[in-house]
């Protein structure tokens, strides 16, 4: 919960003025989408924690360099993603080096999302809803880096094309097409398994 | 189907997927924050150095001033660590380095970059960056492979895992860093004798 009605420029303010513990309000209203967003991107929750507290810091360090004009959610979403960008392709090195360890075991498939337990969730939910909700995730997952985060960006965080296109640095109809892609993808993907969800 | 359905239709599904929750990150981004800081302090002018230098000086000539100069000299660590590659046998050794200093640790064909930093009287951060040192198809010979950073109990048993892609566990570094007391900091002051 937010302990303030203060706008985040404003918070930026009362930082670079030399409160510097009014950044953890900033932590707290925004840590939940940023880590929500690497852990989707990662599929594991200690490098998804590394990456949004990473993240953090270094907007800190940048703090001066932030333009007010600009939502502060949007900068903070720029500076995950590319820390995840650079994680990404530092494990996806790993594959290619040339050590047996390396390659996953017989039997061991490919991605691996985590899933936190549920909480609060009732004995007698629909299982079936369930299913779906985690095939749907699966196949999120799956998706390719620019789809993904494109996708989870709207249709999870409902955040406007607008804002995505600001995040992502491209053309709010590049922003469309990407989402439009990966709508494709799932639906296609999902609709035989669950033809009362996606048809 | 039109993409205005399809879009209505995934509004509908992922209205039921919950945001994944993380646990309080502010102690570790307060403390990141602190680490920062200490790195991005500048360096000491020529003059700042030149000056400490006359004091030491200073403080040389007065009896009795062995204690200040012990305070000035630098933490040293004795780590003891194990490193495992995969699944392979541990390779265990000590590491003796001073406060902030970064020492090499090789395994095969990887490179381990370790740095003990004093963080406060009961903690330490350790800090690694994990290299492959083969050659590459892009004819390199050092690729950063991960640059994890964890705070540490001194005297404690402290664990950093590199994972792949999968998530499967590939490196780990066990280390235990142990302050060096006061005590075993030695060292004699003899007076230098003209003609001897």
């Amino acid at each position: 919960m937010d302990e303030t009605d203060e706008t985040d420029p404003q918070i930026v303010g009362r930082v670079l003025s030399g409160e510097t513990d009014a950044f953890k309000l900033l932590v707290n209203r925004h840590q939940r989408l940023l880590y929500d967003l690497s852990f989707r991107l990662t599929g594991n929750t200690t490098e998804a924690e590394d990456i949004t507290q990473t993240a953090f810091v270094k907007m800190f360090s940048g703090l001066s360099s932030y333009k007010r004009e600009l939502a502060f959610k949007n900068w903070a979403y720029t500076i995950t993603l590319n820390i995840a960008r650079n994680r990404l392709k530092r494990k996806a090195l790993l594959r290619f080096l040339p050590l047996g360890i390396f390659s996953p075991k017989n039997g061991e498939d490919e991605v691996r999302v985590q899933e936190p337990v549920e909480a609060g969730s009732s004995p007698d939910a629909r299982l079936d809803t369930k299913d779906m909700r985690s095939s749907l995730e699966s196949a999120i997952a799956a998706l390719p880096e620019e789809l993904k985060t494109s996708f989870i960006l709207y249709h999870l965080h409902k955040n406007p094309v607008k804002d995505i296109s600001e995040t992502l640095g491209i053309s709010p109809n590049a922003v469309n097409i990407r989402i439009y892609k990966a709508r494709e993808r799932l639906a296609k993907k999902l609709t035989p398994e669950y033809p009362e969800y996606f048809r | 189907m039109k993409d205005n359905d399809l879009e209505k239709m995934f509004d509908t599904v992922c209205a039921d997927i919950p945001l994944k929750e993380p646990r309080d990150l502010w102690p570790e981004v307060s403390l990141g924050i602190k680490v920062r800081r200490e790195q991005s302090r500048p360096s000491r002018t020529f003059w700042a150095a030149g000056f400490s230098a006359a004091a030491v000086l200073i403080v040389l000539s007065i009896p009795g001033a062995s204690e200040n100069i012990k305070n000035g000299i630098r933490k040293l660590f004795s780590s003891a660590y194990s490193v495992q590659l995969g699944e392979g046998a541990p390779v265990r050794g000590t590491l003796i380095s001073a406060d902030g200093e970064v020492k090499e640790i090789r395994s095969g064909d990887m490179l381990l970059e370790v740095r003990v930093t004093n963080m406060d009287e009961q903690r330490v951060i350790i800090a690694l960056s994990v290299f492959y040192t083969g050659k590459q198809p892009d004819g390199s010979v050092r690729k950063l492979i991960a640059k994890p950073k964890i705070l540490a109990m001194k005297g404690k048993s402290a664990e950093v895992s590199v994972t792949d892609i999968h998530g499967k566990q590939v490196y780990k570094l066990k280390m235990t860093p142990v302050e060096k007391s006061p005590a075993a900091y030695t060292g004699t002051l003899s007076p230098v004798i003209p003609g001897h």
